[in-house]
């Protein structure tokens, strides 16, 4: 037991791309009893382990939502955790049975993807978001469910970088590790060094690299090599081909690991969807890149006569681009349209309809 | 990347897409629902089909003068069904609807349907809403009408589990990759179709048993016993 799930969290972690599902389900924590608070959660393997940890000493039911296996964030974003998965674990779970109160705690991650009106169309369940780590959670139960502004904000700490990383990273390098193994057996040793050092110098210090998106970090890097490269080309004596080829080896692993280095955050945009949107790759499978990009390029607006400044568009959003404005006229106000990152949370959020994406026609 | 391009060459014809997916299911699917028409349908009979994909199923029922009601999330699979329909001139049959198994409480009244088909659609859902969709399955089914269910089962012997593993690894990555689904073979079928309250009165398994197909019965109401739709 004990291993069989320790190694299910590491190969959760190593293939973080893949899918890893746990069932889903009603899953009852503590002695609850029919006043006790309802929470949601995606079945990725690890985020149920996670939010298990946390509401380890709390007396409540969590249901975990069908979404494919596939974590919050990227479900909610990606079409798997919807209104839809909500009412079927709602409906199939029998959570109705067992508690009088008709309200469920999403994390707050789920916006983006979980249209709470038809949920309770068809449920008669209220939705509320609640933290966005589940971390949070004992401390938003203990303070009867009031949420901080610290408990609304995506944060971007080390162990995470890491824990994603290695996630993105981890695949890519296995596959170029059993290609050169059968062609080029040469650079293995190389490589194998190599690729995680600079992984753990890129997301290490992920922070402190110049550039405000993420592929000006990237373009950073690969300019500092590139100046290297040169450099040793044109100033050292004694020049090795060894050296050289190291370089350029070392230019194509930052290109490789950094290649949706604005993605892979919870607060950039990608670079990747408007880039291959530009390659003319509109569409792969259910994800439309062509729109994806239009609406990274547009920016949020708001309808300031329909909005009545309830405030739920400053409670979804990640990243703090709201104020709400008490004086005079209640009303939002987008104080900080720089740190928006285009989840569309709140336009779908938004009970008014006050918000959308303005997208720039391009010519 | 690949992966996309052939789904699109399987979704441009329908007879394709069938022919992919009957290779999925190591060719039980089509041997399958032949054997369901033949010896369960009749003419006249109101048919669910729980899950009908591209309508193959529901084509078959409706040409032995069944009216089919068939209803799938997947809006492409539905186009396949509806074109596949009109070809066959069954438009007046079959009735198709978009929306998920656990809409099933609010689309269908208490005992409409003579017979309930499902094939190769239960080991998509998670074990609750299984647990629901049987529930509500005899909740729409008239008295003394059948359900006919055949899926990829659980073998019972260890060696067999073992065989169907190795050779499922490979099978669950194409599908996965092409369809974005996964199944689980069903582990207690035939628990869950009591728990719902269906006596089973037919049985086969095939393929070593990998698959298997199960037809059960909703009882008609005892004066001494409580009718089992009315439990929660
Ligand atoms: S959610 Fe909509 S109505 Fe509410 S404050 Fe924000 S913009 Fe205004
Ligand atoms: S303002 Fe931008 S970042 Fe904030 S919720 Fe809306 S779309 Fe997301």
């Amino acid at each position: 037991m004990g291993f069989k799930e320790s190694l299910r969290t590491a190969v959760g972690t190593l293939f973080r791309l893949l899918p890893l599902s746990a069932e889903p389900g009603l899953r009852v924590f503590g002695h609850p009893d029919d006043r006790s608070p309802v929470f949601l959660t995606a079945n990725f393997d690890l985020t149920v382990k996670r939010v298990a940890r946390y509401l380890r000493d709390l007396d409540c039911y969590l249901l975990v939502a069908p979404t494919g296996g596939i974590n919050v964030w990227c479900a909610a974003k990606g079409g798997n955790l919807t209104a839809h998965s909500v009412i079927s674990v709602v409906k199939t779970s029998g959570i109705s049975n067992k508690v009088t109160n008709r309200t469920l705690i999403l994390p707050q991650l789920a916006a983006p993807g979980v249209d709470i009106r038809l949920v309770r169309q068809e449920t008669g369940w209220r939705c509320k978001f609640g933290p966005v780590y589940a971390r949070d959670i004992p401390e938003y139960a203990a303070s009867r469910f009031k949420k901080t502004d610290g408990m609304r904000r995506v944060k971007w700490p080390l162990v995470d970088r890491l824990d994603v990383g290695i996630g993105v990273f981890f695949p890519v390098f296995l596959l170029i590790l059993v290609i050169l193994a059968v062609f080029l057996r040469a650079w293995l040793a190389e490589f194998a060094v190599l690729g995680p050092g600079l992984f753990l110098l890129m997301y290490g210090f992920y922070p402190f690299i110049p550039g405000r998106a993420g592929w000006h970090k990237l373009l950073f890097l690969e300019a500092l090599l590139g100046v290297g490269l040169l450099c040793y080309i044109l100033l050292v004596a004694d020049q090795s081909r060894y050296a050289r080829d190291l370089l350029l080896m070392a230019m194509g692993l930052v290109a490789v690991i950094g290649i949706d280095f604005g993605g892979v955050t919870p607060f950039y945009k990608s670079d990747l969807d408007p880039l291959l949107d530009k390659l003319g790759l509109k569409r792969i499978g259910p994800v439309d890149f062509g729109e994806r990009a239009k609406i990274i390029g547009g920016k949020i607006v708001l309808n300031q006569t329909t909005c009545t400044g309830c405030g739920i568009c400053y409670d979804v959003c990640p990243t703090g681009v709201y104020e709400i404005e008490k004086n005079g006229d209640k009303t939002a106000v987008i104080k900080s349209p720089e740190l928006c990152e285009a989840c569309e949370a709140c336009v779908l959020q938004c009970p008014k309809g006050a918000l959308a994406f303005e997208t720039r026609s391009r010519t | 990347m690949a992966s996309y391009v052939f789904m699109k060459v399987l979704e441009s014809s329908a007879r394709r897409y069938d022919a992919g997916i009957n290779m999925l299911s190591l060719g039980q699917s089509e041997e399958v629902k032949r054997e369901i028409v033949k010896n369960y349908i009749t003419v006249g009979d109101k048919v669910l089909e729980i899950g009908c994909g591209t309508g193959t199923l529901a084509v078959l029922c409706a040409e032995k003068s069944a009216l089919v009601t068939g209803f799938d999330v997947s809006l492409g699979m539905l186009d396949i069904a509806r074109k596949k329909i009109e070809e066959s001139n069954l438009t007046d049959r079959i009735e198709l609807k978009h929306m998920g198994a656990v809409e099933m409480d609010k689309a269908f009244d208490d005992e409409t349907f003579h017979k309930i088909v499902s094939t190769l659609f239960l080991s998509e859902l998670y074990s609750d809403e299984q647990k629901y969709v049987l529930r509500e399955a005899y909740r729409v089914l008239k008295p003394g009408g059948l359900i006919i269910i055949a899926d990829e089962i659980k073998p019972q012997s260890l060696a067999r589990r073992i065989l169907q593993l190795l050779i499922r690894i490979p099978l669950v990555a194409i599908t996965y990759i092409l369809t974005q689904t996964s199944t689980r073979p069903l582990k207690d079928i035939r628990n869950l179709l009591a728990e719902a309250g269906f006596e089973i009165i037919y049985q086969k398994k095939s393929r070593l048993d990998f698959f298997g197909l199960y037809v059960a019965r909703k009882g008609y109401p005892k004066w001494d016993s409580k009718n089992p739709s009315e439990q929660p």
